[in-house]
């Protein structure tokens, strides 16, 4: 593995826009195997109800759209991947800083898929996004049984609009690798079921470059789409293997009952870690897209700027958390010290009494200056949660 | 002159004539960069990867890399085309210090450029793994060619062994010898192998020069030309295409019979580990073979072994400790080349167009500045937290970081030879207790 794969990850966190980076973060916060079982029990068999997890990324995505910088969306994706796939903690000082943590999460998610998915036994980037490629063109071949008939007519349509952006020699090599040279819809469906469409499209991928790719990636959301699944394609392949277990009434019912905590865990971690190289992926292939890498490099540097800026905050947050917890300590020694006193002396109660009340005022607003301190400090170690600021 | 260019990114020519060298120097260098053939690179064969890997590279890449070694190519640079930068790397400039004198128009000259080139080369390699290097004013330095991280090396590039006895019967300073020599001197004290540097391609390179423009004053050799051509991956793609977590674990649990994966495809973990670490490093995959074995145990097992090995678990941990009291005890040094070569780009780029090439390459000089001294405290924490860590993993982590941190092997030999016989020791006893 090379710095110039690792730089591809960070290429695209530092240059993809901003709404692609929300909905890689909501889909990896929001969906877990619990929400999944949800609308699985609550919809049973209405394949709709799925809608109710995309709509939830979405909303969760046009939130973080709204209130999120797209530095903080690019630390909290990375955290967000590192944590998911156990890869080690970073500092983001330098630009090589990143080859280090982007390189440490391409290593866990060769891992993660190795462990997840036994097919798959490759040991590199490159590995990771041919198996995801093939098994996305896999997808079209798998759903189109599935699909109504205006519904496999528009999939062809599409599939032929798809190899129609092909340059015409490109879209020789294809027709020769499936063996015809007339791509009639019947030739074609039989192409997609067999799965000879798949491998010709996913050798394409490089021939047609990241558009064709998005294309690809389109269609299979948009058949996705008619099976009741719209989230993006990341999540959608990793949902299905997940979903099928889900769906299994050896894994469900035994759910009802209780005493299935071990295999919702192991499930819920399963998907989680898959959607984790999902985005791991999506990340490599749109960094191979990047036409302005100036744009890059400066959000990077803004990044970095950003860290600094972020531990310096975390630091006075937490030198001042620390100042109010003295300050609360001395208001409370000395109210307790006055209480005291006042309690000996009937007298002294009467003259201390404004005393008293000062140092309980005192100690109040101390309470609430280290509850807003605290919040602070821990907000500010929140906002980089998992990246060793 | 019919050798390929560098640079083929019709942009980069673009900008330059506009004024703005400070967008060229993120362009890459080449149109394989491309999405669709970057797209292409990434899913498919191997060839086509390094291809897209050199295509990745940017011009700044270049340039930060070539006048990190020597500052003083910036001076014949101008800067107002494309073709006046490829000439910046041209053999030429840099044959311009070589004192005329000593390059007769005959095989002289020719073993004369080799061992420039070889100098050369294996500086930049060098320099992409993160070490200073400095050559002297006057060549031909007793003993020495160079200084890496203020530390004195001899560079060689030769046919067999006996050129490196010959320097160590006068001179005890180590030696940089090229890859044919990696399995003569295995585990040989002092002698470092840079598997990057092959001398037939050094000797081409040579010959080339003499071929163009009678070896120095007008030729146009562009040597990174013939490297980007060439399937061997360029010295910036040493780092890059060295996985070093990955190599430190395969030199850890692999024999040198087996090889490492990935990238690195080829090499096996003993070259590797003499490549990274000197000849410690190529006998530890054989000693060290047997931790992954020994580490695979029941846990209550573990725990027996844990005391019945703790003395050597100790002596694992002082080696370790002192390993890295030796590497941090060599980062003022370290710190003191990185800010005379900075002064010295600077210098270099007082004037002209230079001013923003040395704007960037003094920014990524000091990039990778933090970059290294936040490896150090890394590594200064990891020694004080030592205690804590598993014996059977200290050298893993702390090979990787001493990597990181760009201090040079040569730095550490003695102490890291020791822990590589604790370590063994250790695996032993534990496989003696698990048994």
């Amino acid at each position: 593995m090379s710095d110039a794969d690792h730089s591809l990850i960070h290429d695209a966190l530092f240059s993809v826009p901003k709404e692609v980076i929300a909905e890689h973060l909501a889909g990896l916060e929001t969906v877990n195997l619990a929400r999944l079982l949800g609308e699985k029990v609550s919809g049973f068999l209405d394949r709709s109800a799925h809608q109710g997890m995309a709509d939830k990324v979405k909303t969760s995505a046009a939130v973080y759209v709204q209130t999120t910088t797209d530095t903080d969306l690019s630390f909290k994706l990375l955290a967000a991947l590192s944590q998911l796939l156990g890869a080690s903690p970073h500092q983001f000082r330098s630009v090589r800083d990143f080859d280090d943590a982007t390189g440490d999460i391409i290593k866990a998610a060769v891992v993660a898929l190795r462990e997840e998915d036994k097919t798959f036994l490759g040991s590199s980037l490159q590995d990771l996004i041919q198996h995801t490629v093939n098994a996305l063109f896999g997808e079209v071949g798998k759903q189109f049984d599935h699909l109504p008939q205006e519904k496999q007519a528009d999939v062809l349509k599409a599939v032929r609009d798809l190899i129609s952006r092909l340059p015409q020699e490109k879209q020789a090599d294809v027709r020769a690798k499936l063996g015809v040279n007339d791509l009639s819809d019947e030739y074609l469906r039989h192409a997609v079921v067999s799965g000879s469409l798949a491998s010709a499209l996913a050798g394409a991928v490089g021939i047609g470059g990241f558009g064709f790719y998005m294309g690809a990636v389109s269609l299979v959301s948009a058949m996705a789409g008619a099976v009741g699944l719209t989230l993006p394609f990341a999540f959608y392949t990793s949902l299905t293997s997940t979903i099928a277990v889900a769906a299994n009434p050896l894994f469900f019912l035994p759910a009802l009952v209780g005493g299935a905590a071990l295999i919702y865990s192991r499930q819920n971690r399963s998907l989680r870690r898959k959607l984790a190289v999902g985005v791991v992926v999506q990340l490599a292939l749109a960094g191979t897209a990047i036409e302005t890498p100036m744009t890059a490099e400066n959000n990077r540097k803004r990044a970095i700027a950003a860290w600094q800026h972020a531990t310096e905050a975390l630091s006075a947050a937490e030198d001042e958390r620390i100042n109010a917890e003295r300050g609360l300590e001395t208001a409370e020694a000395l109210s307790a010290e006055i209480a005291t006193a006042a309690g000996h002396d009937a007298e002294s109660f009467k003259t201390m009494r404004g005393a008293l009340s000062a140092a309980r005022q005192a100690v109040d607003t101390a309470r609430q200056v280290l509850s807003v301190r605290t919040r602070t400090a821990a907000a500010a170690k929140d906002r980089y949660w998992g990246l060793a600021l | 002159m019919g050798e390929p260019s560098i640079i083929d990114n019709p942009r980069i020519d673009q900008l330059i004539r506009d004024g703005r060298l400070d967008e060229a120097m993120y362009e890459p260098l080449r149109t394989t960069s491309e999405p669709t053939v970057r797209l292409r690179g990434l899913l498919s064969s191997v060839g086509l990867q390094e291809d897209t890997a050199y295509g990745s590279l940017t011009l700044g890449d270049l340039l930060y890399d070539v006048i990190h070694v020597d500052p003083i190519v910036l001076q014949a640079a101008e800067f107002s085309h494309s073709h006046s930068i490829d000439g910046l790397f041209s053999f030429a400039v840099w044959a311009a210090t070589f004192p005329a004198s000593d390059v007769p128009s005959t095989q002289g000259a020719i073993n004369g450029l080799e061992g420039f080139a070889a100098e050369r080369l294996i500086g930049m390699h060098l320099e992409g793994q993160g070490h200073d290097v400095h050559f002297p004013d006057v060549s031909n330095e007793p003993g020495y060619d160079a200084l890496v991280d203020g530390h004195p090396f001899q560079f060689k590039c030769l046919a067999d062994v006996q050129g490196i006895h010959e320097h160590f019967a006068r001179y005890t300073y180590p030696v940089i010898v090229n890859s044919e020599l990696a399995s003569d001197v295995a585990g040989m004290p002092g002698v470092y192998v840079d598997d990057l540097l092959h001398r037939s391609q050094v000797r081409e390179i040579a010959e080339s020069s003499m071929q163009h423009g009678t070896g120095m004053a007008e030729g146009h050799v562009p040597l990174l030309s013939i490297l980007a051509s060439s399937p061997v991956p360029l010295y910036r793609l040493y780092r890059r295409e060295t996985d070093l977590v990955g190599a430190v674990s395969a030199i850890v649990t692999n024999t040198s019979a087996r090889y490492v994966g990935g990238t690195i495809g080829g090499k096996s973990a003993a070259i590797l580990g003499g490549a990274l670490f000197g000849p410690a490093g190529s006998v530890l995959g054989l000693s060290l073979g047997s931790i992954a074995g020994a580490a695979v145990g029941r846990n209550a097992a573990r725990i027996a072994r844990g005391v019945l090995t703790k003395g050597d678990a100790q002596a694992v941990r002082g080696a370790a400790i002192e390993t890295a009291t030796l590497a941090l005890e060599s980062i003022p040094l370290k710190r003191e080349a990185w800010e005379a070569k900075r002064a010295a780009v600077v210098d270099a780029t007082k004037f002209g167009k230079a001013t923003v090439i040395g704007s960037y390459i003094v920014a990524r000089h000091d990039d990778d500045f933090v970059y290294m001294n936040d490896r150090a405290r890394e590594l200064a924490r990891f020694r004080s937290e030592l205690q804590s860590v598993d014996p059977s993993d200290v050298w893993k982590h702390l090979l990787v970081l001493i990597k990181r941190a760009g201090i040079h092997a040569n730095v550490i030999q003695e102490p890291l030879s020791r822990l590589n016989v604790l370590t063994a020791g250790l695996a032993a006893s534990k496989s003696r207790w698990m048994a």
